[in-house]
């Protein structure tokens, strides 16, 4: 850190020379600045492409499930289906053998009809007419009931099929649906896919990105050894700083940066500031030529105008 | 912000020169506050002065109660704070902003560091306070005298 008296500060951060440096000084930053937000904004489109990736893989998986969950159902519909159907068949059988035996019945009351007709026609005798009056009659209660029974063996052969049929309406629709889902499942994953390709292209990017930055950062070191080496500064990131050339707990500080928040002062860029060695720049005070000689160390009015507070805090303000 | 254009009407930097009041300005630092927010709170540790840019602020005093009351309103190129830097005791009342704000913000340890290079200005701006907090006593005395 070379000495240099303020003139000759104010001459130099005017020159020509340093204008330059300046200037690169501000397109490192510039450039810094634009290549981090390059960066943050690559690494946020990667993390957001990678976890849609994720997304849709899980998603695609679920799915997946579905479709499975949905063949299961459509494989136990047609189990109970076809249990249906080959509950229907000793039904048919036996409703067959039902109507075979009605329609024997029905033959057999026919006749004993015919033979009433005729014993009633040939006035046979009342005792013979009554005995062909109580079979006719019996024959008929025989034929009624076991109508009945064939009419009941046929309601519950059509019970089965239909509730076969309401079975296999579910099963063909679970098979569709299978379908559907698995195909829906298919086209996820290869959306995942897609976007793993596609956050593996954006890594490449952000990649590129972050190397940038690096590359940046280096301009801007660069630039900052550049001050030391050409005009004898110590350069530190915000400021400046050459040694006072009479006082050696002094310096002065160049501002590299406009900060009005974290300082004592509004920092303004290229302003001067004279600075102490201890506290450095937590205390600037504006750069002047004259240095205070007079009442030199008398601190009766800092001790009071800085430290003067008197007493412990009131519990109650007044 | 024209920061001398200010300070040179405020009735703090009375009688500075245009080369004291170019080193003020470049020692105050701005700040900007919302309206409804508390610049400081009484009985606050504090010591350093505020001048209003834009915007007013309100000065309010809780009584025994705790209930907070409204003492006075200032605006542009007034002053508060400067008890507190006078007499280094706890800040006396609230200071809160009645609209947006932007006030320009002066440390007693920026005040020294004018004081190092002004010592004149400085003590100008010591005597603008005391002509301030006399003006206030007389009023004070005033109210009191018509109260008896």
């Amino acid at each position: 850190m070379r000495p240099r008296r303020l003139d000759e500060l104010k001459e130099l951060v005017a020159s020509p020379d340093f204008r330059s440096w300046w200037e690169d000084l501000v397109l490192a930053r510039v450039a810094l600045a634009e290549t981090e937000a390059q960066r943050e904004e690559a690494l946020s489109s990667l993390t957001a492409m990678e976890f849609r990736a994720e997304l849709s893989q899980k998603h695609a998986i679920d799915t997946l499930y579905r479709a499975g969950e949905s063949e299961d159902q459509a494989a136990h519909l047609l189990a109970e289906a076809e249990t249906l159907e080959n509950r229907s068949f000793p039904g048919v059988a036996a409703f067959e053998e039902q109507r075979y035996r009605v329609s024997e019945l029905w033959y057999r009351l026919g006749a004993l009809e015919t033979q009433l007709e005729h014993a009633k026609e040939t006035k046979q005798s009342a005792a013979q007419i009554l005995t062909l009056e109580r079979q006719r009659q019996s024959a008929a209660d025989e034929y009624e009931k076991e109508t009945a029974r064939k009419n009941r063996l046929w309601d519950e052969v059509e019970r089965l099929w239909a509730k076969s049929a309401e079975v296999s309406l579910l099963r063909s629709e679970q098979q569709l649906q299978a379908r559907k889902v698995r195909r829906e499942a298919e086209s996820l994953f290869a959306l995942a896919e897609e976007r793993k390709k596609r956050a593996l292209g954006l890594r490449t990017g952000s990649e590129a990105a972050a190397a940038a930055v690096e590359a940046a950062r280096a301009r801007l070191e660069a630039a900052r050894s550049a001050a030391t080496e050409r005009f004898g500064a110590l350069a530190g990131t915000d400021f400046l700083f050459f040694r006072h050339p009479q006082d050696s707990r002094h310096a002065y500080a160049v501002a590299l940066v406009e900060d009005t928040e974290h300082y004592n002062v509004e920092v303004r860029p290229l302003a001067l500031y004279s600075v102490e060695h201890r506290r450095g720049v937590a205390f600037l005070e504006p750069a002047r030529a004259q240095a205070p000689g007079a009442e030199e160390g008398d601190h009766r009015f800092e001790q009071y105008f800085l430290h003067g507070r008197k007493g412990e805090p009131r519990r109650t303000p007044v | 912000m024209d920061k001398i254009a200010l300070l040179s009407g405020s009735p703090l930097f009375e009688m500075l020169s245009n080369q004291e009041l170019e080193y003020v300005a470049e020692l105050s630092r701005p700040r900007l506050f919302k309206a409804g927010e508390t610049i400081f709170e009484e009985g606050e540790l504090g010591d350093s002065i505020y001048v209003i840019a834009s915007g007013e602020v309100e000065i309010l005093r809780r009584d025994a109660a705790g209930a907070p009351h409204s003492l006075a309103a200032l605006g542009p190129r007034e002053f508060f704070g400067e008890m507190s830097l006078i007499d280094k005791e706890y800040r006396s009342a609230t200071v809160r902003a009645k609209t947006d704000c932007e006030l320009l913000h002066l440390t007693a340890e920026n005040l020294t560091a004018f004081r190092k290079q002004h010592r004149d200005g400085f003590t100008f701006v010591i005597i603008n306070i005391a002509r301030m907090l006399s003006a206030r006593l007389r009023e004070a005395n005033t109210r009191l005298a018509a109260r008896s």
